[in-house]
Parts: structure tokens; sequence; C-alpha cells
């Protein structure tokens, strides 16, 4: 990860960060009365395999009722990405404020994100396949 | 993250983004967009400060709600007479899910869905994006994927085909996101096909299957009219 300056518009991002972020906290009830009237998931329906996605809305379910532990058995990298949407959110625009600088991906680090991503997202499919989420 | 970025382009700019621009400069930005989307993204002022783009988003988001909740309500019998004929026998499965909306949700989904799909609209930029930078199409930064973004909520101007026009409005949406991209970012149009359909695939193989399903049940219906 490399770091430069932010600039205006960089400010004007984590501003929405923080908007959405706090909307997705304001919006608790709505999340768990939706999560309720969502149909099952079609592919592991249709194939009994669990989806890359099976159990999120569970996970973050979870998340609103403050069971971090539980979430994260559920679906670990939903979990993950949604604990730093709301933290990153409320985080980004004090620490731009406070001076500090913002992340961004120099082509040379590339392929070493490429597979941090791919181990991530494959060991989270792994964990739901074990798991029978 | 992004990539570093590289220095704007001057663009002419939308309509929409001109300092002087009022409500009704929605209308001509919109049929720039539809008519020919290649120029519009090209002259997307990628200066112009960003609650200009995320204001249309949410106008457009706004429309598209009102649209859509007066055809469930006033359609929502006719609807559901065709999700019964398709479902057929699987037809009580979904049965819970399906009420015809009151006043109050109708009040109620007009204030939240704008609200919710500006939410949508930041998750969805930021997996984009990601996609985008890994592979190596995001030479601008995210302010610029968001830019595309708030622009292609154009097409919530098919919510006026009911029935099939949410459908319409999110293949739409899709094709517009992949001309935006690559015109913004001056990347390969593969690229932007595969860092818009890529999130799609991999975190929503479900929401895929499901728009499959659906054509499926359309497809089938067409034929019994037959």
């Amino acid at each position: 990860m490399t770091w430069r300056p932010p600039d205006r518009e960089d400010r004007q991002v984590a501003r929405l960060w923080a908007v959405c972020a706090g909307l997705a906290v304001l919006f608790r009830p709505l999340w768990i009365a939706a999560a309720g009237s969502l149909p099952p998931c079609l592919w592991r329906a249709w194939t009994g395999w669990p989806c890359p996605g099976c159990g999120t809305t569970r996970a973050i379910v979870r998340l609103l009722h403050a069971d971090l532990a539980g979430a994260l058995a559920l679906n670990p990298l939903a979990a993950c990405a949604a604990v730093a949407f709301v933290v990153g959110g409320f985080l980004a625009p004090v620490w731009l404020a406070c001076g500090g600088q913002r992340p961004f991906v120099a082509a040379r680090q590339r392929p070493a994100w490429i597979a941090v991503f791919a181990v991530a997202f494959i060991a989270n499919w792994s964990w739901l396949y074990a798991s029978g989420v | 993250m992004d990539t570093a970025p590289i220095a704007p382009a001057p663009a002419a700019g939308l309509p929409w983004e001109e300092p002087s621009a009022g409500l009704s400069s929605i209308f001509p930005t919109a049929l720039r967009i539809i008519a020919s989307p290649i120029e519009a993204f090209a002259q997307m002022s990628l200066t112009v400060d960003l609650v200009r783009p995320i204001a249309y988003f949410v106008i457009w988001a706004l429309i598209g709600a009102c649209i859509s909740q007066i055809w469930s309500f006033v359609l929502f019998d006719y609807f559901l007479g065709i999700v019964r004929s398709v479902a057929g026998s699987q037809f009580e499965k979904f049965a819970p899910f399906l009420h015809k909306p009151g006043s109050l949700q109708l009040i109620l989904g007009l204030v939240i869905t704008p609200l919710v799909a500006l939410i949508v609209l930041f998750v969805w930029t930021a997996l984009v994006h990601l996609m985008l930078t890994l592979l190596g199409g995001a030479n601008r930064g995210f302010a610029v994927t968001l830019r595309v973004m708030c622009y292609a909520q154009t097409t919530q101007l098919a919510v006026v085909l009911p029935g099939i026009g949410g459908l319409i409005a999110f293949v739409w949406r899709l094709i517009l996101e992949i001309v935006g991209l690559s015109q913004a970012h001056k990347t390969e149009s593969w690229k932007a096909a595969l860092a818009v359909v890529l999130p799609l695939l991999l975190c929503c193989v479900c929401l895929a299957v499901g728009v499959v399903a659906f054509g499926a049940a359309v497809g089938q219906a067409l034929q019994q009219l037959k």
C-alpha cells in the first residue's frame, strides 16, 4: 500500500462514506425486518452448494445484534467487509481532517493485492462449504 | 484504494454540470446519456463538485421509486396473477413475500428508497472500483468511478415500463457503467466489463441466477401465451 496526501475529492468521498455508514446504522431496524422476508439462496437451492455470498444476510443481522463472533462464523469475509464499511466510514473523515494521508495501490503492488484477495475469497468460500452455512 | 491518479482531462461537461444549471437540466443530461452514452461519458466533467452527480443520482432514484411505487400499487393484482401462473404449484412459497403496499408503506418507500440507494451506490462503486484497480484499469480515482455510477442511474427511466422495466433498467445500467468506466478511466472495454460483471458473479451469484431464472420464467410464460 502506498500513501499520498488527500485532495478535495478524497475529502468529499470520505464525507459521503460517513453519511452512508451513518445511514446504514440508522436503518438497523429496516435491515433486520427486510432480512426476514428475503427469499433463500437460489444457487444453494439448485445445487446444494453454498455460493460465495451465502450467510451474508444472516451475518449482517448478527452484526446488527452486536454478535461479531456469530457473524464471523456465518461469512467471515462479508462480516469483515461490513465492519470495515461502517468503522471506515466514521474514521475516514476524521483521519483526513487530522492530516492523515490516503492509500492507493501502485501498479507494481497489484499482483500482490490480487493474490491477497484471491486467497481471501477462496478461503472464505471453503469455510462456507466446510461449515455448512 | 486507487491507482496513482492521472491529471483529469479538460471536458466540456454535461448540462447538469454547468454552474448555472437548474433542475430542468436533468432532462437534457439524461437525453445525452441515453442517445450517445460514449460521447456523454467522454464529456463528463471530472472536476465539477461531486455533490452534482450525487444529486443527479438521488433525483433519479426518487423518480424511479415514485414510478415503481405507483406501478406496484396500481398493478399489484395483475402482477400477482402473472406470478401465480408462472410459479404454478410453487406459488405458495412466494406468497408470504407478496403484499399489496399500503399508503404508509408507499410514503415510507419514497423517503427511504433514495437513502438506501445512496448506500447501495457507495458499496457497489467500491466493489467495482476494487475490481477495476485489481484489473489495472483504474487509471483515475474512486471519485471518477462514483461519477459514472451516478450518471448510470439515468436508466431508472426504464421503470416507466411496468413489470419488465426493472430488469431492463438493471441490464441497461450495467451497459452504461461499462461504457462510462471505459471512457472516464480511459481503459479497455473488457476491463470495464469484467469490473462490472465480476462482483455480480463472485459475490452475488444468487442475483445472477435470479436474473437468469426470471428471464427463463418470462420466456416460459411467453411460450404459454403462444
